[in-house]
């Protein structure tokens, strides 16, 4: 019996331990994995980018988890790796080896890219091989090696050579195509004569490895000597030697070709001792008037080396272009045209660039006015930090002074220079290359009512001057002594705010919202915030004062707070005395009201094309009359606009015209069809024409006009569904 | 905050069950039915205590709870009927020397009909009323032993009326609600002299312990249980709390891992898109003779369809030849793009990029793929997707995070409402110096507490790069610390609830065991 419990017990101690090793067994490690590396060379001391490309093989199903590259030596010091999958790069002390850990891995048959930026070293170096290992575990240190090949090699760019081979020359009587390849991308230059000192040439256009040059106005049975010259983009010169071919007897316009094997290819280095200067460019165009259209731009370069690159840039030599034609590349003499293709109006630093074999580069610079239209400012949004300060409905902004007020705009009729203008003040805005809007800050050092003007200057030296924006600046607020009635200078103010979570009271982050809080009063004891929506009190400290709290106030809206308050002399301070706080807006009067000077005269009449084809008028709406809403695509409330007028019954949507200003009719059909807005009415205005008629500055603002074609009512900012219908059956 | 909090709900729970089994004690010793004001006075405290011990403060949980209501109706019906049995007991039983008192007192008292506003008020004047009757029956009568009695009543009242100051948590003085709040001075205040009022009560029941074995063995046991539930209670609240936090941790690191992937997930979407256009048929024509009408018939349906934000074909030098967002655009060039001369290279490439927007900076994912023709590039496509509130919002459809993008350190795109519940804060900084260099310098993971416009986080960031593999930007997910306290507190509510009832439950065992060994001795 004992035996028989012995045996038993054996036996599931067996089965015990063959479980607990169950999970590992069954784990199979990666068994095949390939890879593959580009590109395979790297110009001495000059940093790159080698991308790995590893493929999961693996058999079993596992995703590889682990990538480890090992440099081949000392002379590829990796620097940076990021990839596929990525979850953690890890690069040792010496740059010799990264460890890249994968966040759910490369799946089976997939494969994942791995960048690896590396510093080679200052000499050539053979091809050499990175060793790559990868494993399903994460936290593995070392994986199975993976095949492929993974040469890498450091090369001079002058010691690159160029394989010339495939000449062909297809002659008639009077012309000769010759056509050739080369190994690497080049361009493609005839040199010809009747003699070896060629006294013409014939040069290709771009880079390639295919390249055909036809001469023509040849004289007929008579021997020709040539010599293909082909340049890469490093400036490494590959060059036949001197061959020839004969063209045929007279009347004979049957193509011959014949293979031409010429005695040497000679390869030239980059690098030419003595030659330190660039190749002088010149613009043989006259770009100094504006051009309604972009112009045809013609101009030369010379040096005494080879020119073996021109390159040209619209945008002061950022991204640079080739020319549309170039003649005598590998000469030092090189005529070039290009045509920028530019439609807006704009001011382009024009930049052109000439490298001759020895590296120097030489540059030409010159402005091109493209001008159609004379500046002209559209509509705008102002913000203080990131809350954006819609106006009223009657289009007035209402700040405080002190404050920054960032103005964004949109202006067609390439300005290059907008500036605000507040009284004698000026105030320059810049222009963001990436959204084309211009943006400056204003800030209004006096309360009162103010008309902000934009002035807009192009480079043809056209002056717009537009009115931009009413602005209601309200005082800021005052810290004074309750017994004398004099201001409390050095108080600290400070702004705290309920977290509508917690309900725990906290100092607002003003500083996220461009405001410090808190806030030591002037010297006239002022003090003022610009809230956004939420829940606050306030604090006044100053030493020999009592302590001043406000009540506890709301806010629904971003709202100005100026409220003055009294300080008393004195420590104790009764907790149960919180003093009150006012943040009502101001009062605007009548006349001080610029945006509904529309209001009951005669929409101004427009014809523009509709994205849905055809155009629209301010006629179109009929009897029932209806709302022109101007918009752009890039207002941060535009998808509020537009939803609360797709919710509306096709009745009322027909009676909205959606009027983009300065945005082309390409780019909101675009936006129409990729928000799904086929439904609605959208027009464009691209040279902005009802700027100036409908007074417009703050977007989107909404005209409704009844059926006679007056103007009813003017609203700015979003109007809601709701209130569409509301002022539509007005009408 | 939160271990601070925890200390005092905690405390809130272990004081009301004191109170409560002294309470409690107070009937055992008076549970002779003919004393049925007194026994029923004492066993209506106990519950009412009971009830007050799973209530937690509302606005820890931040919303309304229906079984905190229903304890609250509890405590104070019961509270209210314990003292009214208290008083009339005092009333009608007579003093020992001079039993010669009006009885006609008791039908001026009436029961409130709502158990919060009157019921709440009539707490402290109950409790004082019952002091004094105690304190008349001791000072007039020749109970002197029930000074005590009344003592403790008198410092329950004042705790009662501290209690008050729920009621005036509306208030616009911002002093009175630091006094007030939950957590404050005076809600401190209650509790302590709730304490005094226990270690009252509790020196003179342990009077009667002291008289009687059974009684004596039966507070023994109950007690014991008592602080068995306690103990247990705590270490559980303690651990559930630790719990949640270390979750939270867990739950936004994995959490910011989704919007990761989400990203990655879309950069592959968009070279797959960018691949649709690259492999079409006649694209390689279309770029090679700068055919711009054909190369938008077979780009603009791919913008439009997959909803990019830009498509841009360039040719193999970078010549902008087609901008399918813009397609009057004309001219320019793309030669100096990180990823266009990726896929010059013959490498189809994505990364993260940034731009300016109207009012903040714009985080966009961008991918492209070489235009390859006899293996040689000769164009490139170049796909951008805006990400903006609209992503976000879709991620969180999704999978229910709420999230924040980072163009740099500038917030510009996320899910977070601002007070109004509507506003978005687009264009806030992120200054914290320990973030920045951690996300947006070494580019690495951060996780951990952070406060966000002054709010307390568990925050974890994760750095958006862009093709070089360098951060310009950041994925954010967080909740707020308070978040996991009110999550505990629902959590701490049921625990409460269980352990009273299993400490109501314990009582007849108790009781059963008690009885039987002190027969057991006689």
């Amino acid at each position: 019996m004992p035996k028989k419990v012995f045996i038993v017990l054996m036996l599931f101690s067996l089965l015990i331990l063959r479980f607990a090793f169950s999970a590992s067994m069954s784990k199979a490690a990666i068994s095949s994995c390939n890879v593959s590396v580009s590109p395979n060379s790297l110009n001495i001391n000059e940093s790159g980018i080698i991308t790995f490309n590893v493929i999961n093989n693996d058999a079993s199903g596992d995703p590889i988890m682990f990538i480890k590259i090992t440099s081949p030596s000392g002379d590829f010091v990796i620097t940076h790796g990021t990839g596929s999958y990525e979850a953690a790069v890890d690069i040792n002390g010496v740059g010799s080896e990264v460890i890249i850990r994968l966040n759910g891995g490369i799946p089976q048959g997939q494969s994942g890219n791995y960048s690896l930026n590396i510093t080679p070293g200052g000499n050539p170096i053979p091809s050499a091989s990175f060793g790559v290992q990868a494993s399903e575990i994460f936290e593995a240190d070392s994986g199975i090696g993976c095949s492929g090949d993974t040469g890498v090699s450091i090369i001079s760019p002058g010691q690159a050579t160029i394989n010339i081979s495939g000449i062909t020359v297809s002659v008639t009587d009077s012309t000769a195509g010759i056509s050739w390849s080369t190994s690497v991308n080049t361009t493609g230059d005839v040199y010809y004569g009747i003699t070896n000192q060629y006294d013409d040439n014939v040069a290709s256009s771009g880079l390639d490895t295919a390249h055909l040059v036809n001469l023509t106005e040849l004289s007929s049975s008579t021997v020709y000597h040539f010599q293909i010259v082909s340049v890469d983009e490093n400036g490494v010169v590959a060059r036949i030697s001197d061959s020839t071919f004969t063209t045929s007897p007279a009347g004979v316009t049957t193509v011959t070709t014949v293979t031409v094997v010429p005695t040497t290819v000679s390869t030239t280095t980059a690098t030419v001792v003595g030659d330190i200067t660039g190749p002088v460019v010149t613009l043989t165009s006259n770009l100094k008037k504006p051009f309604v259209e972009s112009p045809n731009i013609l101009g030369k370069a010379s040096d005494s080396s080879v020119i073996v690159k021109t390159e040209y840039s619209v945008d002061g030599g950022k991204n640079w272009l080739i020319p549309d034609g170039v003649n005598g590349l590998g000469s030092k003499s090189v005529k070039f045209n290009f045509n920028p293709n530019l439609t807006e109006d704009n001011n382009y630093e024009i930049v052109v660039r000439a490298t001759d074999i020895a590296g120097n580069i030489g540059f030409s610079h010159a402005t091109l006015i493209i001008d159609r239209l004379p500046p002209l400012v559209g509509g705008n949004i102002w913000s203080i930090g990131p809350v954006v300060t819609n106006p009223d409905s009657d289009g007035t902004i209402i700040t405080l002074a002190g404050i920054d007020n960032k103005i964004t705009l949109s202006a067609v009729g390439g300005p290059i220079s907008v500036e605000l203008l507040l009284g004698d003040t000026k105030y320059s805005m810049s222009k963001s290359v990436d959204s084309g809007l211009w943006s400056g800050t204003v800030n209004f050092s006096n309360p009162g009512f103010n008309t902000v003007k934009v002035k807009s200057i192009d480079g043809a030296g056209n002056i717009t001057d537009q009115d931009l924006n009413s602005v209601m600046v309200i005082k800021r607020g005052k810290v004074t002594e309750k017994s004398t009635g004099g201001a409390v200078a050095g108080a600290k103010v400070s702004i705290y705010q309920e977290d509508p979570g917690s309900k725990l009271w906290n100092l607002w982050d003003g500083e996220s919202f461009s405001q410090k809080n808190p806030q030591i009063t002037t010297e006239v004891g002022e003090y003022s915030y610009f809230l956004p929506a939420g829940t606050y009190y306030l604090t006044i400290s100053n030493q020999g004062y009592k302590k001043v709290t406000s009540k506890i106030f709301n806010l629904e809206a971003p709202t100005a707070v100026n409220a003055n308050f009294e300080m008393i002399k004195g420590w104790w301070v009764n907790p149960f005395d919180v003093a009150d706080i006012s943040v009502t807006k101001p009062i605007i009067s009548a006349n001080e009201i610029t945006n509904n000077l529309l209001s009951g005269s005669e929409a101004p009449g427009f014809s523009l094309p509709a994205v849905s084809g055809g155009v629209l008028s301010s006629t179109s709406f009929g009897d029932k009359g209806g709302v022109i809403i101007f918009i752009n695509t890039w207002l941060p409330t535009i998808s509020e606009q537009i939803s609360q007028i797709t919710s509306l019954d096709k009745k009322y949507k027909d009676r909205i015209f959606l009027v983009f200003i300065e945005e082309s009719l390409s780019k909101i059909s675009v936006f129409n069809m990729r928000g799904g807005y086929e439904n609605l009415n959208m027009v464009a205005d691209p040279d902005g024409t009802l700027v100036i008629p409908y007074k417009l500055n703050s977007l989107p603002v909404s005209y409704f006009v009844n059926g006679k074609n007056i103007i009813q009512k003017i609203i700015t900012g979003v109007v809601t569904g709701g209130d569409m219908i509301n002022y539509l059956d007005s009408l | 905050m939160l271990l601070t909090q925890f200390i005092l709900v905690d405390s809130h729970f272990i004081l009301s069950l004191l109170a409560a089994l002294v309470f409690f004690d107070a009937w055992s010793a008076n549970r002779k039915m003919k004393e049925t004001t007194l026994f029923f006075g004492f066993l209506f405290l106990a519950i009412s205590f009971v009830a007050q011990s799973v209530i937690i403060d509302q606005a820890l949980l931040n919303q309304t709870n229906l079984g905190v209501d229903i304890a609250t109706l509890i405590k104070n019906i019961s509270r209210i009927t314990g003292y009214a049995f208290l008083i009339i007991g005092q009333i009608v039983v007579p003093l020992q020397p001079i039993p010669t008192k009006d009885k006609n007192m008791v039908g001026a008292f009436l029961l409130p009909t709502s158990y919060k506003l009157p019921a709440i008020f009539l707490l402290p004047i109950l409790a004082a009323v019952t002091g004094f009757l105690y304190l008349r029956r001791a000072t007039i009568g020749l109970e002197n032993h029930q000074k005590p009695i009344a003592l403790g009543f008198f410092v329950l009242s004042v705790s009662e009326l501290l209690g008050l100051s729920l009621l005036f948590r509306d208030t616009n003085n911002i002093n009175l609600l630091n006094l007030i709040g939950p957590f404050g001075i005076l809600w401190i205040a209650e509790r302590v002299f709730l304490a005094l009022a226990i270690f009252i009560f509790g020196r003179w029941i342990f009077g009667y312990l002291l008289k009687r074995f059974d009684i004596q063995l039966f507070m023994i046991l109950t007690t014991t249980s008592l602080v068995i539930f306690l103990s247990t209670t705590v270490f559980f609240t303690y651990a559930t709390l630790n719990n949640l936090t270390n979750e939270a941790y867990d739950s936004i690191k994995t959490d910011v891992g989704v919007l990761n992937y989400s990203i990655e997930s879309k950069k592959s979407e968009l070279i797959t898109s960018a691949e649709l256009v690259a492999q079409n048929s006649g694209i390689i024509s279309a770029i090679t003779s700068k055919n711009k009408k054909n190369i938008s018939a077979i780009a603009s349906p791919v913008l439009i369809s997959k909803k990019i934000s830009s498509l841009v074909i360039t040719s193999e030098t970078g010549a902008i030849l087609f901008k399918a967002e813009d397609p009057e655009f004309s001219g320019g060039s793309l030669s100096e793009n990180s990823l266009v001369k990726k896929a010059i290279g013959g490498i189809s490439a994505s990364g993260i990029s940034i731009k300016d927007g109207a009012t903040a900076p714009v985080t966009v994912v961008s991918a492209v793929v070489p235009v390859i023709s006899k293996s040689k590039t000769v164009g490139t496509v170049l796909i951008g997707f805006d990400i903006d509130n609209a992503f976000t919002d879709g991620v969180k459809s999704a999978t229910g995070l709420d999230t924040s993008v980072y163009a740099g350190n500038v917030r510009s795109a996320t899910t977070f409402t601002a007070s109004d519940g509507v506003s978005r804060y687009i264009g806030i900084k992120e200054e914290n110096g320990e973030i920045k260099k951690t996300v947006l310098t070494d580019g690495i993971g951060f996780t951990g507490g952070v406060n966000i416009l002054n709010t307390p986080y568990f925050a974890s960031f994760s750095p958006l790069k862009d093709v070089e593999g360098i951060p310009v930007g950041m994925l954010f997910t967080g909740r707020p610390q308070v978040s996991v306290l009110q999550t505990a507190a629902r959590s701490l509510q049921l625990t409460f609830l269980v352990t009273a009832i299993l400490l109501v439950l314990s009582i007849a065992p108790s009781y059963f065991i008690s009885k039987y060994i002190s027969a057991q001795i006689r």
